[in-house]
């Protein structure tokens, strides 16, 4: 974590008007674009992506100053938004499951054979995953966050971080031979 | 790292769209402006609560012949149209993965049959037990959730659950003290982090207004034929009406029970337009109202009416 993060929530505190604006301008450009990447992986769809960050980072924003508790931004941010995510997961599962029988039906025609031979593999599988497997490739292999910093996020042991990329893992690599 | 890892990785990478810098639109900080002012006297709510519930607790201990009531039973409110009568009853609520019977609705097909063009009436009550969510999402969680109201609407069940929060728990990082489950979901065997769907609404509760909509104004995603409205009402409120912008007027009744004595709980399903929530007291003062603001995509501000100035 760099110095401007670390400083954030005791600074933010006493300052108020412009510098507190340079603050959250310094956050939102150091940090936005990142949640909406996440949160496009997470759910597969980039522009409910940036309405579910945007509604994250006010939420974290507005608790920025808070000298009670440590808070530490990124953190915050990255937990919001992988918790709005499994919201948003949750609702959206039986249009998922609908659409996945509607294109097993579909996809026996000789049609959409050449479609299925382009289509990304692995991501299939990947969005494929149950959610919390899901979150935790992600952020494992894309956030790069140890199992610790997993572990927090998804409110986990490290040890269950593990077992979740486990699984998730085995899942893909029976997948992809499945596929192949 | 393995093969399958480093596939997994560029696989990400790909479909993450590398994050480009961005500006702090100035819509969005007045919104985090507006959230910091609502959380912090929500905050300061919360503390108040606590200190009075502590109050409470202790006048129990101090005179154990003055117990507490039992708590009251779960209202079912008949609700068609304008007019609003109430029965009781006491089911069991269930906690846990979500039951079959919830694996309703939201079909892609069948969902926008749901407002639009039509005020949506929900049959309150029914021949089943209502669902509340599961155990372990409970943390930040005062006391226990209760069932403020159930049914069906279309024939597809919902309930709606309130409960005290402490502001640091999932539950309140998910979005609130209010929770509305329908079309409920679980996405599968196997997988112990979801069990379905629903939303939050936080209670960041304003001064100055009588009835509010816990979820922020233009929460509805772009496109969405019906704005849900989950709110509170103060102890003056006695029923509310729903003016859109087209001059369309209902009736809504104020849901009474919960944790709190005395406040009122909104559940309505209103076309989406703007407009405004009024609450109106027993002898039909018109109170301050709220505005019904529509969202308009990612981000872009919400749409609201003119005269509503966040």
């Amino acid at each position: 974590m760099d110095g401007v993060e670390a400083s954030v929530p005791e600074a933010i505190a006493g300052v108020g008007g412009e510098g507190r604006t340079a603050i959250l301008e310094e956050l939102y450009a150091r940090h936005f674009g990142r949640a909406v990447a996440v949160a496009t992986l997470l759910t597969g769809d980039r522009f409910l992506a940036e309405d579910l960050a945007q509604d994250c980072f006010i939420r974290a924003a507005a608790r920025l100053g808070r000298t009670d508790r440590e808070l530490r931004f990124e953190a915050y941010l990255q937990r919001a938004v992988v918790n709005a995510c499994r919201s948003r997961f949750r609702r959206s599962a039986v249009e998922r499951s609908y659409l996945a029988r509607h294109r097993d039906v579909s996809a026996g025609g000789a049609d959409h054979q050449e479609e299925n031979a382009d289509r990304d593999v692995m991501w299939a599988a990947i969005e494929s995953l149950p959610y919390r497997q899901r979150a935790a490739i992600v952020l494992r292999y894309y956030e790069d966050l140890s199992e610790v910093q997993t572990g927090e996020v998804l409110r986990c042991s490290p040890r269950a971080v593990n077992a979740l990329v486990s699984r998730a893992l085995s899942t893909l690599r029976l997948q992809i031979q499945e596929e192949a | 790292m393995s093969d399958l890892e480093s596939k997994v990785r560029s696989t990400l990478r790909r479909h993450a769209d590398p994050p480009s810098l961005r500006t702090l639109p100035p819509a969005t900080r007045r919104r985090i402006a507006r959230r910091r002012a609502t959380y912090m006297g929500g905050e300061a709510l919360a503390g108040t609560a606590v200190l009075l519930a502590a109050v409470v607790l202790l006048g129990v201990l101090r005179h154990p012949a003055d117990t507490a009531p039992a708590p009251p039973p779960v209202p079912m409110a008949s609700v068609t149209g304008t007019s609003t009568s109430t029965s009781t009853s006491t089911p069991s609520t269930t906690f846990g993965p979500v039951p079959r019977e919830y694996w309703s609705m939201l079909d892609p097909i069948a969902r926008p049959t749901y407002g639009g063009d039509v005020w949506i009436s929900p049959t309150f009550g029914g021949d089943f037990v209502p669902y509340v969510d599961v155990v372990d999402r409970n943390l930040g969680v005062i006391g226990r959730k209760w069932v403020l109201t159930y049914g069906t609407i279309g024939g597809d069940r919902f309930s709606m659950v309130v409960f005290g929060s402490d502001g640091q728990g999932d539950s309140y990082n998910e979005g609130g003290n209010a929770e509305f489950f329908f079309g409920y979901q679980s996405s599968g065997p196997g997988d112990s982090g979801a069990y379905g769907g629903g939303f939050g609404a936080s209670a960041d509760v304003p001064a100055g207004y009588d009835a509010y909509v816990a979820s922020e104004p233009g929460r509805t995603a772009a496109g969405d034929r019906y704005a849900t409205l989950l709110g509170a009402a103060s102890p003056l409120v006695d029923h509310l009406l729903v003016v859109l912008e087209d001059g369309w007027t209902q009736q809504i009744p104020v849901l009474r029970d919960g944790p709190v004595d005395g406040a009122g709980w909104i559940l309505a399903f209103v076309p989406a337009q703007t407009g405004k929530l009024i609450p109106v007291t027993a002898d039909g003062t018109r109170l301050a109202p709220w505005p019904i603001c529509v969202g308009q995509g990612a981000g872009e501000p919400p749409a609201c009416p003119a005269w509503y100035v966040p």
